[in-house]
């Protein structure tokens, strides 16, 4: 590692995150870029969970042997229930321990 | 110390996320030492890059002897997931100075987007975002010296099951922060879809497949949401 690698990765990394709010105020902000903003936060956020939760060791594990599966589906049925967060959260842990 | 509110709340949102960038950070610099790189460097990476996925997989191309151009070209694929973080915010930032807004793009990570995009645009989002942001900034530099110091101190790496049980914070918090978002069936058709795709393309490079599985639930949410008549008629509403 060296510093034209760092400064380049930098760079790189800066860019892009500020590229769009280089442009915010040019960018028109119709209907359709705001529901296209509430599907780009679901999309990205279910298939970070989704990665962390199903690929385990390099591999897919759809099975009760992978303790995240069960701790995050009993997470998401509560809150889909409506229950309080906290609840949710330490339901999906006990699960979690559990399931170990 | 006084503290804004909305400074406090931000720091309080992320907080329980720094359970998975500290130990991710520490393997970064315990890594690092591992390889033979020199401490002052894997600090000042993670000062000046903070990108997670990129530093790992920068550490790991090293080693591996891959060129400059190639690293750089595989820093910009697997961060390219920030620029559409970024696009969905600009309705937040576009009041802002272009300091600000330059250092709200730095700071800008998974954790605190998750944290943040939940928040509506207006008067203490600046303070909320760069509490959540700077937090996790600070943590990923204090874990890499953390991960640095334990490397040298026992010669050892951290150990990565401490990682893997870890990952677990991060599901659960992630699944709160999305599900109250999921109100109508384009939402979780969205969601469906991008868990879907990549449980059939995470093994993808780069983490290309990440990219394509929100890019289709994307496509996928909004061609649905033309048939959904709740959301056409709140939406007509707004108009």
């Amino acid at each position: 590692m060296d510093i034209w690698l760092i400064g380049g990765m930098a760079l790189l990394t800066f860019y892009t995150r500020y590229l769009p709010f280089a442009l915010a105020r040019q960018l028109a902000f119709a209907s359709r870029w705001q529901s296209l903003s509430s599907y780009i936060s679901i999309a990205m956020l279910s298939a970070i969970v989704a990665r962390t939760t199903l690929v385990r060791e390099q591999s897919l594990q759809l099975d009760l042997s992978n303790p995240l599966l069960p701790a995050a589906l009993a997470a998401l049925v509560c809150h889909v229930s409506r229950l309080s967060a906290w609840f949710s959260t330490l339901l999906g842990l006990l699960v979690f321990l559990l399931c170990r | 110390m006084h503290l804004h509110p909305d400074s406090r709340r931000g720091l309080i949102d992320t907080a329980p996320l720094l359970l998975t960038i500290v130990p991710l950070a520490a393997s970064f610099g315990a890594l690092g030492i591992a390889q033979g790189e020199s401490p002052w460097l894997l600090i000042l990476c993670s000062v000046a890059v903070f990108a997670g996925s990129a530093q790992l997989l920068a550490l790991g191309m090293l080693a591996a002897g891959a060129p400059l151009w190639l690293i750089l070209l595989a820093t910009l694929v697997i961060n390219s997931r920030h620029l559409f973080y970024a696009f969905s915010l600009t309705a937040h930032v576009q009041q802002y100075p272009v300091y600000q807004r330059a250092l709200m793009a730095f700071v800008l990570n998974d954790e605190s987007y998750a944290v943040v995009s939940r928040q509506p645009p207006g008067h203490g989002f600046l303070n909320y975002y760069l509490a959540s942001g700077l937090m996790a900034w600070a943590s990923w530099c204090g874990g890499t010296g953390l991960g640095i110091l334990i490397a040298l101190l026992f010669t050892g790496q951290l150990p990565t099951a401490l990682l893997g049980q870890l990952d677990i914070i991060m599901v659960l918090t992630f699944i709160s922060l999305m599900a109250p978002r999921l109100q109508h069936r384009s939402h979780w058709l969205c969601a469906i879809t991008a868990t879907v795709s990549i449980s059939l393309c995470w093994h993808w490079p780069l983490g290309s497949g990440l990219l394509f599985s929100a890019l289709l639930a994307i496509g996928i949410a909004l061609l649905a949401e033309g048939t959904e008549p709740a959301l056409k008629h709140e939406k007509e509403v707004c108009e």
